[in-house]
């Protein structure tokens, strides 16, 4: 029994650890340029960081239009061109949140069963 | 007569007792005292040992349960926050002002405020216009990418002629559902331009997979006609 804990626990880590560090991987795998031009774009969205009270949004507010507007005078075909420079793939869109909270459901269980 | 089932351990013990004690190894009284007892501090070391691992398996299932019940916590109220700051700057500033925009598609019952990048952090948040395509309503290819297991979670029900709509700075566009297909995740031909107002959606595939995703469902709808 308490080997079979002692597996399942490793088991439960090991895949853990294993998903992590592949997110990782794939987070790492994005050029740095997209990264600063994504986190500009956040922080003029009202990003959770800087909570937007109503008149800061509206500065903020301005100057995100203004990077829309400019974003559509861009030829159509940057975003082909960004998606090349980021690794050529298409976004990311999975987490492995899923997968940690059933990994987490998983331990308590099984640390309530090695407890009886 | 029924027989009570008996271990194969429990009946490999019972045979040799037997047999010792018909060969006369053994005394009548004798088997008991030859099987070792219990150790008692065994019996705690393996009990202090498995209190440790129980303990050591609620840690890290309280942690990646609260971490994972966080994030999700945040993202709902972050996400309910832009709401709040959309509706307020709509009702607030003139049309062309109006940055945000909000992206509902009633068949699957989502409205969610779309924000810019394609970051891990801006598809946390919510669903993420990719940097560079097209803006929402515009002429050509704005890409829209949420993850398959909160906002985009039903985007694989969409089907032909299904509705999407976009609402920014005041306007509305309507979008209908043209297509949807399974691409691979290095396949940017879903990128690319276009000649009228398209929308593309892209999420993860299998969606109710868990794990990363080999591949991306993409759906795509074009600009109604009147908008």
């Amino acid at each position: 029994m308490t080997r079979a804990v002692l597996f399942f626990a490793a088991t439960l880590v090991a895949a853990a650890l294993g998903l992590v560090a592949q997110d990782g991987a794939n987070s790492a795998g994005r050029s740095n340029a997209q990264v600063a031009q994504t986190s500009a774009s956040d922080s003029h969205q009202g990003s959770p960081q800087q909570p937007a009270t109503l008149a800061g949004a509206n500065d903020s507010s301005k100057k995100a239009a203004t990077d829309v507007a400019g974003a559509s005078v861009q030829d159509p075909a940057t975003a082909q061109e960004t998606a090349a420079k980021s690794n050529a793939e298409l976004p990311q869109t999975s987490t492995i949140l899923p997968l940690l909270g059933l990994i987490g459901l998983g331990s308590l269980v099984a640390g309530f069963f090695a407890r009886r | 007569m029924q027989v009570p089932r008996t271990s194969s351990l429990t009946r490999s013990r019972r045979f040799v007792k037997n047999r010792s004690l018909a060969l006369g190894v053994l005394k009548p009284g004798e088997w008991r005292s030859r099987i070792a007892p219990r150790k008692p501090e065994l019996v705690v070391c393996r009990a202090s040992r498995r209190r440790l691992i129980s303990y050591v398996l609620f840690t890290i299932g309280g942690v990646l349960c609260t971490y994972v019940a966080g994030n999700y916590t945040w993202m709902y109220a972050e996400q309910r926050k832009l709401m709040h700051e959309w509706k307020a700057q709509n009702a607030s500033l003139p049309s062309q002002d109006a940055p945000l925009t909000r992206l509902s598609i009633p068949k699957i019952h989502l409205r969610a405020v779309v924000l810019e990048g394609t970051s891990r952090r801006s598809l946390l948040l919510g669903p993420g216009h990719l940097t560079g395509s097209a803006d929402p309503g515009a002429i050509g290819n704005s890409v829209i990418a949420g993850h398959r297991d909160t906002f985009f979670r039903h985007v694989h029900s969409l089907r032909y002629g299904d509705d999407i709509y976009v609402q920014k700075s005041r306007r509305l566009f309507h979008y209908v559902v043209t297509s949807r297909r399974v691409v691979e995740p290095t396949d940017l031909s879903v990128l690319r331009a276009s000649n009228g107002g398209e929308l593309t959606l892209i999420t993860c595939y299998p969606t109710h997979a868990i794990g990363p995703a080999p591949q991306r469902l993409v759906v795509v709808a074009r600009l109604a006609p009147g908008n």
